[in-house]
């Protein structure tokens, strides 16, 4: 019976892409560590960048999980995760309080900004605090775009509304929950103002034709944005890539980023 | 990269619809012809899991495998494995569902079987082979399914790169990067390998349109 032969072909070929596939599966690096990461500097290309250089002399690969930090956080707690790289201090204070790392290496910093549409820059040419920026934007309802995801990015979005005494509940207040580069195009589309970090920003910008920065400030503490690795202490290993982070390979690595991908510097080494 | 990214979708969407076939041709062959307690409340529930929403279903595992949660020792979330579980669990119920109804007429099939005295094995091959083009649309859904789910192997695959990135949470990389070209493309390839799986199923089945 033709039919029959059909079958039985089908169920071979079957059988042996199962086979295959599933021997495929069960293949793996002998170390991978997984790292949870912030979308931020996952999305901008930066840690495929300077990582190769240093999997290739140890002989480890990392699979980066990119997440806002607050799930990354989750990721890292439950256990899910061998390292974590975020850019939200507290959140690290405290995993060290209950001794799920022993400590954290801060490594590479870019600054946040506040982008907007391009034709009201100027009302903003004699603003001289972010915090005095952000009240404008209420006092006159512009949209603004808040990512609103427990992001670290979020959480300083709203230590900005504190500083600058607003409820963050007016008519042009926008929720996202989505992350970095959605929520630019959201705003990008919409015509409001966000906070971002400059290297999401610069890393989009040809995309996002409607926007422009529209305060900067690298003096303000409250504006500085600081990455951070730590790891499990049960993966005592991962202090070689800590080390890393500090190298002057890595350093150069850093310059030759901002060289290719933005043309002046936006990631800074941490001393 | 790109390879990287359809060898995976292959490795993980071609298993998961392996298994979702195995265990739901069978669970609806069983729905359809034995008669037991319950068993309209179980097809009910069939019924409602084939709208299963896949990132429901993703969380679900997630927890599951989580190494605070009860599968934690396998250590598999963020991989393959994990993907494939999900998928599984989403495709099953459509399978059933799909089965159950493609039975149609079984009742006759089976006293012909039963005049004919045909037992055991071959009573299960003759079926079979009486509806295996019912069974080719089910291999059929079910791959479909899985090759365009996205909420829930996102969810506990991680889309890491070189390992759980697919081509459906490519897409949904690029799109959060603003890199709509580059989505586009994925999309097309995704059609592409869709509309290759479709054609080879055929070539082996014959045509499923009459």
């Amino acid at each position: 019976m033709k039919k029959g032969k059909y079958l039985k072909n089908l169920a071979a070929l079957l059988a042996f892409i199962l086979v295959a596939t599933f021997s495929f599966l069960s293949f793996s690096y002998s170390k991978t560590y997984k790292i949870a990461t912030t979308t931020s500097i996952y999305d901008s290309g930066f840690l495929d960048f300077v990582t190769p250089a240093f999997e290739k002399k140890n002989n480890v690969k990392f699979n980066f999980i990119s997440v806002g930090s607050g799930q990354a956080v989750k990721i890292f707690r439950n256990g899910d995760a061998d390292g974590i790289i975020i850019h939200e201090k507290s959140f690290l204070d405290e995993l060290k309080k209950e001794k799920l790392i022993n400590g954290y290496t801060a490594f590479v910093s870019n600054y946040f900004i506040l982008v907007g549409p391009k034709d009201k820059k100027d009302l903003f040419k004699k603003v001289k605090s972010v915090q005095e920026a952000f009240a404008l934007i209420r006092k006159n309802n512009f949209k603004f775009v808040s990512r609103a995801d427990n992001s670290a990015t979020y959480i300083r979005e709203l230590e900005i509304w504190k500083l600058a005494k607003v409820q963050p509940n007016f008519g042009g207040y926008i929720k996202s929950g989505q992350g970095m580069g959605m929520s630019l195009n959201l705003a990008n589309e919409k015509g409001a103002f966000i906070l971002t970090d400059e290297a999401t920003f610069y890393k989009m910008k040809d995309k996002l034709d409607s926007l422009d920065v529209v305060y900067q400030n690298p003096k303000e503490q409250v504006l500085t944005n600081i990455y951070y690795f730590a790891y499990s202490p049960k993966k005592a290993q991962l202090s070689k890539f800590a080390a890393y982070l500090k190298s002057k390979e890595f350093k150069n690595l850093v310059s030759s980023f901002n060289r290719k991908f933005f043309k002046k510097e936006i990631y800074r080494v941490v001393k | 990269m790109l390879a990287n990214v359809i060898i995976s979708t292959l490795v993980v969407c071609i298993p998961s619809t392996f298994l979702a076939v195995l265990i739901g041709v069978p669970a609806g062959y069983f729905l359809k012809v034995k008669r037991f307690k319950y068993r309209k409340m179980l097809i009910r529930i069939v019924y409602t899991l084939s709208g299963l929403p896949p990132v429901l279903a993703g969380l679900l595992v997630y927890i599951l495998l989580s190494r605070k949660g009860p599968l934690g020792f396998l250590n598999i979330l963020f991989t393959k494995w994990a993907m494939v579980i999900a998928q599984v669990i989403l495709i099953v119920p459509i399978v059933t569902l799909y089965t159950l109804s493609g039975l149609k007429n079984i009742d006759r099939v089976l006293e012909n079987l039963d005049y004919l005295n045909v037992k055991g094995r071959k009573r299960y091959t003759a079926i079979m082979k009486e509806y295996s083009k019912e069974i080719m649309y089910a291999i059929v859904l079910g791959l479909s399914r899985s090759i365009s789910e996205v909420g829930g192997v996102l969810i506990v695959g991680g889309n890491i790169e070189g390992s759980t990135r697919i081509l459906t949470t490519a897409i949904i990389f690029e799109i959060t990067k603003g890199e709509f070209s580059n989505a586009l493309l994925l999309g097309a390839v995704l059609l592409a390998i869709s509309f290759t799986f479709n054609t080879l199923l055929q070539i082996l089945q014959g045509d499923v349109v009459d």
